[in-house]
């Protein structure tokens, strides 16, 4: 064997026996350290339904003006009802027939709707009705979070969210396949589009509740006040936006 | 000497060798401080494969092309994930190292950052600052890259936040008083958003998966990597620094730790 090849042999033994000194420094460095996974898979809101039923509960109306500050956002606002219990905190939303499961699509890479509101308990079907084969992935961020896996072209999967919050959607695979959900605690809800200024919320059983507002671009503080329902009245309520 | 194939290929091999074991070069510690390297390891999600392809019929000849085709169709790469933020907390109160009295360190950093309205969005998805001493709030200076004025806003509960119009080609600073994070949109773009992660008290580096955040002159302590990345779950690595070493840790972005909820 040449001299250059016995030169060549030894250089090659030697780095290659300096790499695997270095690989396994490193991975003997990773054991020693602690290493904590950050998300809290939910951090939604759980809510109590308690024993009462809806269909059953005397029910009356919460209508209301919403005011802004300063320029209104072009995008939506919600304003939800949160039921109080004696110790006026959060206390049992009702038993509730959940509205019908929401489909979403992905034909061409988006998800339609891309925004959505659901109620609690409800179910969203993700539908991949691509026309081409073409697989996606559902995964969640935010209050809610879940991977729902990879579907192909034709399959769908279902999710109940039973937990309130606000929740993005993703595909892990396609970079600019995003969505937002709300899930707000009971039907008890309202969507105020840009251009309204107003909002009604019909057949709320009676009590007390704490309103609140969840916005979609958030732009102003998140509005909250205490009202009382009462049965066939309507009760009033300006809702206002400020910094 | 005459140089044959083999011993061509075995150097070469060599270098190829010699190229994978180093690493991008970093000083070494000075005596009495540590550093903190951290490796960003982007990963796809387990059992996505490549995209389908077809046929298409030439009036010659037939080629194959991906199915998905388009911007809609763009697909992540994890090899090169953007807009990340890494932050470096002090938590030696926390550091059971055998210490007395654990050492304090004071952490700091620039706490300005730049970004751009441009196109359709901003230039940055995520971006880190850290700020607000004693009054002082953190800056990100924005410039408007559009021909026409942008008006941009965020909000956040502990700070009331701000709505700002940018003419074309200026520059404003944005001001953020207290720790947390904001959203950021603009009127005029509805697909413009970033999120402005502000921490008090720490380091912090903006970059992509590609480069290597890198902390020097660090005083002995515990401390907290927080990594953070646009689409993905954020992930937080407790690490030990001592004098005269470095220590270097591998932060994942991936979604493969999301809990997998089947039917």
């Amino acid at each position: 064997m040449g001299s250059m090849a016995k030169i060549a042999i030894k250089l090659f033994v030697l780095t290659a026996v300096l790499a695997l000194v270095v690989v396994a420094t490193a991975a003997v460095k990773a054991q020693l350290t602690r290493h904590y996974p950050v998300p809290t898979f939910v951090k939604g809101v759980k809510y109590e339904d308690g024993d009462w039923k809806w269909a059953e509960a005397k029910k009356g109306t919460v209508k209301g003006k919403v005011t802004f500050s300063s320029r209104r956002p072009k995008q939506p606002l919600v304003v939800y009802l949160v039921k109080l219990g004696d110790d006026d905190k959060p206390g049992a939303q009702g038993v509730y027939d959940a509205p019908s499961t929401l489909e979403v699509t992905q034909n061409g890479g988006k998800f339609e709707p891309s925004f959505a509101v659901l109620v609690r308990n409800q179910k969203a079907s993700f539908v991949n009705d691509e026309e081409d084969e073409i697989s996606h992935n559902v995964y969640f961020l935010g209050d809610i979070e879940a991977d729902l896996g990879i579907f192909d072209q034709g399959e769908s999967r279902e999710h109940e969210f039973e937990e309130a919050g606000e929740v993005s959607v993703h595909c892990s695979i396609h970079k600019r396949m995003d969505g937002k959900f709300y899930v707000a605690p009971s039907p008890a809800y309202a969507v105020v589009e840009s251009g309204d200024d107003s909002f009604e919320i019909s057949g709320v059983p009676t009590g007390k509740y704490k309103l609140h507002t969840w916005q979609k671009q958030k732009r102003f503080k998140d509005f909250e006040a205490t009202i009382e329902v009462k049965d066939g009245q309507v009760s009033d309520i300006t809702v206002e936006m400020k910094r | 000497m005459k140089m044959n194939s083999f011993s061509t290929a075995l150097i070469g091999l060599a270098l190829l060798f010699v190229g994978c074991a180093s690493a991008p070069s970093f000083p070494d510690p000075k005596p009495g401080q540590g550093q903190i390297l951290v490796n960003l390891q982007g990963e796809a999600r387990e059992g996505v494969e490549g995209p389908n392809r077809r046929t298409v019929e030439g009036e010659y000849s037939s080629s194959s092309e991906s199915v998905e085709q388009g911007k809609a169709f763009e697909r992540v790469d994890y090899d090169e994930i953007e807009d990340v933020v890494v932050f470096l907390r002090d938590v030696s109160a926390e550091f059971d190292a055998s210490y007395d009295e654990p050492p304090t360190t004071y952490l700091y950093s620039s706490d300005e950052q730049a970004m751009a309205v441009e196109g359709e969005g901003f230039s940055r998805r995520c971006i880190g600052v850290s700020g607000a001493q004693e009054g002082k709030p953190a800056v990100v200076n924005l410039t408007n890259e559009r021909s026409t004025p942008v008006t941009v806003f965020a909000f956040n509960e502990a700070d009331d936040g701000f709505e700002q119009t940018i003419n074309a080609g200026q520059t404003t600073g944005l001001r953020f008083f207290e720790e947390g994070s904001y959203e950021l949109y603009c009127d005029e773009l509805d697909e413009a958003f970033c999120v402005v992660h502000v921490y008090n008290s720490a380091f912090v580096w903006n970059g992509s998966s590609e480069e290597t955040p890198f902390f020097d002159g660090l005083a002995e302590g515990g401390y907290i990597v927080l990594v953070k990345a646009p689409r993905l779950p954020p992930e937080s690595i407790t690490v030990g620094v001592y004098a005269g070493k470095r220590a270097t840790v591998t932060a994942k972005l991936t979604v493969n730790d999301l809990p997998e909820v089947s039917e």
